[in-house]
């Protein structure tokens, strides 16, 4: 998969007002993003990731690193015909209509008046401004989901092969939100790239493939949806089983209720458990993989918490871990045998 | 500069929409005709009267549209973060900015040509029955001196909106037409100077300031015998001064706005 967006070693410093120092915004951070991918680009407010956007869109400058979007340095002229922005709640000029915002965004890729209005009439019923109600009204009478909406269909005018979308469903009521995700799961079907930089979490989960969360400009998770939530540990409900099993599981934090013993147990070392039930004679009620949300992990992250997480997805300094820091003893394969 | 078309006719709707510009635009066309209460001069200082106070209203509410209009452009677009939008297009920063200019440009055409036309049809209804009548076409020699001086004046304010707030702007903007107003002045003064140091900063004061003076023309349109030499060189001159300084200013801006983080 080639990459659509390359970052390396990116730092943005800013300097502190009325002191020689700096802070850095974006610190160190490199990641890449392949074509047709979905990345969740995550982190608390003030985190770095608006301003990694606008670096790799070229409204601002790198202090140091290299930022390139499809294939070429961030800014390039000739990329920002692939590409669209959504601003976290973006503005628009308030006396103009959505027809007339977009046929206005749409001359700016150089389309003639004529092509320009017919491509906004057609943006605007994809994203549901097309009603008689709303395509004479000024965008000063609308509300945020539908400005929100104006904003996606100015970032569909170019047919974009990478989009940057920044907290697009922030601020929104349930309704607006479930409509602007399936905006999203659309581009996502029709195999669109998208950074999402986004603090609707559950959108991140259902519509990203991948995800990393940045945290005082610092990347410090990055995986796939599956490693990042698929979790490392499977719930085991055991019946009758035997007693150095029931000791050792419940050391590990089993709960008894009746003679069903419920246990929390890393996925690598269920095989053993199961195995070591049969040979005890006990009966396996049932096996569920225990999914973490993304929640979890952002509030363990933003929180300073996450080094008391067991597992996987533990930061250690500049290198963000991806996934898998397994246990090298496995107590249950002795019981097994 | 198709792009930057673009973006002046998107100005002009928006900036035509703006109240305060055209409050200055109504007070300017209201007080050109309540000239028409002077009526206890004689018929011939009444004219007269009229022609210099419309030229003065045009040059006082074109210089506040002006100034009002340009310190605001830029940084309005920044602060609202319609730029980041705008900019993420294929959009080249000298484009965005000279958009922004014609635009701007566009805008005092239009209400300084509506105040213009107000005046001149003021002055041909006063000049109805009137003897030896001078043609009020003329007097657009005087309208199209003030164009040119607003056209210098919005390139220095949006020279100085690319890297300063409205505010510092306004007081900037404002304090160099003064001192440009001034320019034959500041001349006079540096040649009688006696201590050097002044000298030398009042002829750069002189020689850097645009010269806003050198588009007074109020006294030949309202004095007969106040008789300009070479009247097409002086009014080619002053265009041709006004339309390479603005050049120089904006490609300064351009410079400028080329590195300035969004």
């Amino acid at each position: 998969m080639a990459a659509a967006i390359e970052i390396t070693n990116l730092t943005k410093q800013y300097p502190v007002p009325m002191k020689r120092e700096f802070v850095n915004a974006v610190d160190n951070l490199t990641l890449t993003v392949g074509e047709g991918e979905i990345f969740g680009f995550l982190g608390a407010n003030g985190a770095g990731k608006t301003t990694t956007i606008k670096i790799l869109l070229g409204l601002i400058y790198a202090t140091s690193g290299d930022a390139n979007v499809l294939g070429a340095p961030a800014g390039d002229i000739a990329v920002k015909h692939k590409i669209s922005y959504l601003p976290e709640s973006p503005y628009f000029y308030e006396h103009m209509t959505a027809r007339e915002i977009v046929t206005f965004y749409a001359q700016l890729f150089g389309m003639h008046r004529e092509e320009a209005k017919k491509k906004a009439d057609e943006l605007v019923d994809f994203v549901g401004l097309g009603g008689k109600s709303d395509v004479n009204k000024p965008v000063s009478e609308f509300s945020k989901g539908m400005r929100q909406r104006v904003g996606i269909a100015q970032s569909l005018i170019n047919d974009p092969t990478l989009l940057f979308y920044d907290e697009p469903t922030s601020g929104l009521d349930a309704i607006a939100r479930r409509d602007i995700r399936d905006l999203m799961l659309e581009l996502k079907r029709q195999g669109k790239t998208m950074f999402l930089s986004s603090h609707q979490l559950e959108d991140v989960e259902l519509v990203c493939h991948r995800a990393s969360i940045i945290h005082k400009g610092k990347l410090q998770v990055l995986g796939t949806m599956d490693e990042l939530l698929g979790g490392e540990r499977v719930e085991v409900k055991l019946e009758n089983a035997p007693a150095d099993l029931s000791a050792k599981l419940i050391a590990d934090g089993a709960i008894r209720t009746g003679d069903v013993l419920t246990a929390s147990v890393l996925r690598e070392e269920v095989g053993s458990v199961i195995d070591a039930a049969r040979v005890g004679k006990a009966s396996v009620v049932s096996v569920v993989p225990m999914k973490r949300r993304l929640e979890d992990i952002f509030v363990e992250i933003v929180g300073g918490r996450l080094d008391k997480v067991s597992g996987s997805l533990i930061s250690t300094g500049d290198r963000p871990l991806i996934n898998n820091e397994t246990s090298t003893a496995n107590p249950y394969k002795e019981i097994a045998k | 500069m198709n792009t930057a078309m673009v973006i002046a006719r998107n100005t002009i709707s928006e900036a035509l929409r703006k109240k305060i510009l055209n409050a200055f635009l109504m007070v300017g066309v209201v007080l050109i005709a309540l000239t028409f209460i002077f009526q206890q001069f004689a018929p011939r200082q009444e004219l007269t009267l009229v022609k210099g106070m419309g030229l003065g209203i045009i040059s006082l509410a074109g210089l506040f549209i002006t100034v009002i209009l340009c310190i605001n452009l830029v940084p309005t677009e920044v602060e609202r973060r319609t730029i980041y939008t705008i900019l993420a297009k294929p959009v080249r920063r000298y484009e965005f900015l000279l958009g922004k200019f014609f635009g701007a440009l566009g805008t005092l055409g239009i209400n300084i040509g509506l105040m213009g036309l107000a005046f001149v049809v003021a002055v041909a209804v006063k000049q109805i029955g009137a003897e030896n009548a001078v043609s009020p076409l003329i007097l657009f020699k005087g309208i199209l001196m003030i164009a040119m001086q607003m056209l210098l004046l919005a390139a220095l304010a949006m020279f100085f909106s690319t890297f300063v707030t409205p505010l510092v702007n306004f007081f900037l903007t404002m304090v160099l037409f003064v001192i440009g107003n001034l320019s034959s002045y500041t001349l006079d003064l540096a040649k009688n100077s006696q201590v050097a140091i002044v000298k030398y900063v009042l002829l750069g004061v002189h020689y850097v300031v645009p010269n806003f003076g050198n588009f007074q023309y109020t006294n030949p349109l309202l004095q007969p015998d106040v008789v300009v030499k070479n009247e097409t060189l002086f009014l080619t001159q002053n265009c041709a001064y006004a339309v390479a300084y603005a050049t120089a200013l904006m490609v300064l801006a351009i410079l400028v706005f080329d590195r300035r983080e969004v």
